[in-house]
């Protein structure tokens, strides 16, 4: 595998689940790392992370003997972007790879979904993302070098019902990661998308999640709803363990991904099969 | 809906767009009652009187209004009003406006937000006002029009392409939710629109950046050269009335055995996709 020694490695959405994952991995690969967490909670959306969390993912890191510098920032504010990336250039100097992960999802139906159901999920899991990206952009075309990485879903490859918010925001981020993967390609810079089906984090598993999967049932516990969410693809997982996802972010970032650029990698266990374009 | 599948009432969201205004010309034409919807800060109340007053066909006045692309309690009382007057609208086409191309690394942030509000943002809200009563009813038909920049990577125009791949997203997982009903909900994409944005600098040189050209200087029939050599047809552009076909192909299909579909009206680059 890879070594990122000394690169420098920016994650949103790093308080915990995914991103903590990614974090501590490219830590222990060598790298400081700067992760980034709203540390608060969103009305619709599945428990998230806290600012103890926030800390508790920076000790992590620091247990590896890597730097680490936790910034409790919100990535629907462009403002903030520009920041955090202003201040990890002012610590470390640059940034080699940037992870846009922070990703909230709440569950409705787009005929009743309440309207902070819509627009919050939108606005985090789309504008976010593209505001974070955005924000190191110009650092590194001036570079002429660096990797970034969105959070995107298998949900991005085709309708969700039931979903249509999370959809949509991640249908965006597919056609934002490709159109800026044209624009960058000339500058020495890869950007792709990741796109697993559900990962075994607080997003996964919560009360709203499994009753949705299980309506059938008043109290669904994960034994429940283990094999509904097998059936959804033909390997018959039910979920990605997180260091799934992490070690495809870190083959994303990785000198063999050179010349991969513009794709959004399905981490699925075949669900992506049944796509076609 | 009349025996011939036209629409009763039909809501078209973007009305003064090129397409808008070629799908309102074909509704009215059809005996429809148009409603017409502008976004604000992309279309003007008398953008819309003007596409109003040039219809005929339709039985009366077609009813326009402005709205913010958030505005969802506008939405909803305008929507209120149009069932007073008409009924239940049985059909609704949303068309975006066109933002100008800019590259990420020049984007502001009004760049942005304002490019996914007027796509994303307006048709959601425009989808959630009709929808509950095409559930309800169990009949509606919904066509999304976009541009090529939804179907592949856009470079120059991320905030286009974003937007625009979203919709596409929202329209397939609508399709999902409606398939039971006889709800349709469909895509049109279309390649470079014969219309005045061409006339535009910043669209100019996004054409030709397609083609892997940086032109020190551009024009109109340069860009259609250069759309000329993107496009495996050789045509530069697609007629908004070529849309309008397509759009009421698929609002007057006798039920919904198409849903959830994209059809790609690309100058031939639908065979450059991957299946």
């Amino acid at each position: 595998m890879s070594r990122f020694d000394d690169q420098v490695v920016v994650i949103t959405g790093g308080a915990k689940g995914q991103g903590r994952s990614h974090a501590v991995a490219f830590a222990e690969l060598g790298a400081d790392v700067v992760i980034c967490d709203i540390a608060a909670q969103i009305p619709c959306a599945s428990a998230m992370g806290t600012i103890d969390d926030l800390n508790h993912t920076r000790d992590l890191v620091e247990a590896t003997g890597r730097r680490c510098v936790a910034v409790q920032a919100d990535t629907r504010d462009a403002a903030a972007m520009r920041d955090l990336v202003g201040k990890t250039i002012a610590e470390f100097g640059r940034i080699d790879v940037f992870i846009a992960n922070a990703g909230i999802a709440a569950f409705g139906p787009i005929a009743t979904m309440p309207d902070d159901m819509w627009f919050d999920v939108v606005d985090v899991n789309l504008n976010g993302v593209a505001n974070a990206i955005r924000a190191v952009v110009p650092h590194m075309i001036e570079r002429e070098r660096g990797r970034i990485i969105a959070t995107a879903s298998i949900v991005g490859r085709e309708g969700g019902p039931n979903n249509a918010n999370y959809a949509a925001s991640k249908w965006g981020v597919i056609g934002l990661v490709k159109s800026l993967a044209i624009e960058l390609a000339p500058h020495g810079v890869t950007i792709n998308a990741l796109s697993p089906m559900s990962v075994s984090t607080d997003m996964c598993h919560n009360d709203k999640t499994y009753t949705l999967f299980r309506p059938d049932l008043a109290a669904p516990t994960t034994d429940d709803v283990r094999d509904t969410f097998a059936g959804l693809n033909p390997m018959r997982v039910p979920w990605l363990e997180l260091e799934d996802s992490t070690n495809s972010v870190v083959f994303l970032a990785s000198d063999e991904a050179r010349y991969i650029t513009g794709t959004s990698l399905d981490v699925a266990g075949g669900w992506n099969a049944n796509h076609c374009a | 809906m009349s025996a011939e599948g036209t629409p009763s009432v039909a809501v078209v969201l973007g009305a003064t767009t090129s397409v808008g205004r070629a799908v309102a010309g074909r509704l009215a034409e059809a005996g429809a009652r148009l409603v017409l919807v502008g976004v604000s800060g992309v279309e003007t109340s008398s953008e819309l009187e003007e596409v109003a007053s040039g219809l005929s066909g339709q039985p009366g006045e077609a009813m326009t209004t402005e709205l913010a692309p958030r505005d969802r309690a506008g939405f909803e009382s305008f929507f209120a009003a149009i069932e007073e007057r008409h009924g239940h609208p049985d059909a609704l086409v949303t068309v975006p406006g066109a933002p100008r191309p800019v590259a990420a690394d020049q984007m502001s942030d009004a760049d942005w937000d304002d490019a996914i509000d007027a796509s994303l943002s307006a048709t959601y809200c425009a989808y959630r006002a009709v929808l509950p009563h095409f559930e309800s009813t169990g009949h509606g038909r919904v066509v999304s029009v976009v541009g090529d920049e939804g179907r592949r990577g856009a470079g120059g125009a991320s905030h286009i392409a974003a937007g625009h791949w979203s919709i596409i997203g929202l329209a397939k997982s609508a399709a999902l939710e409606m398939a039971e009903a006889d709800v349709a909900v469909n895509v049109v994409t279309s390649t470079a629109l014969d219309d005045h944005r061409w006339q535009d600098d910043a669209y100019q040189r996004y054409a030709h950046a397609t083609v892997g050209e940086d032109a020190a200087s551009t024009s109109r029939d340069s860009t259609a050269a250069a759309l000329g050599l993107r496009h495996p047809t050789t045509r530069p552009f697609v007629s908004p009335d070529a849309v309008a076909r397509a759009v009421m192909m698929f609002l007057t299909q006798p039920d919904n055995t198409m849903t959830g579909s994209v059809l790609d009206l690309s100058q031939g680059m639908a065979a450059l996709n991957t299946a």
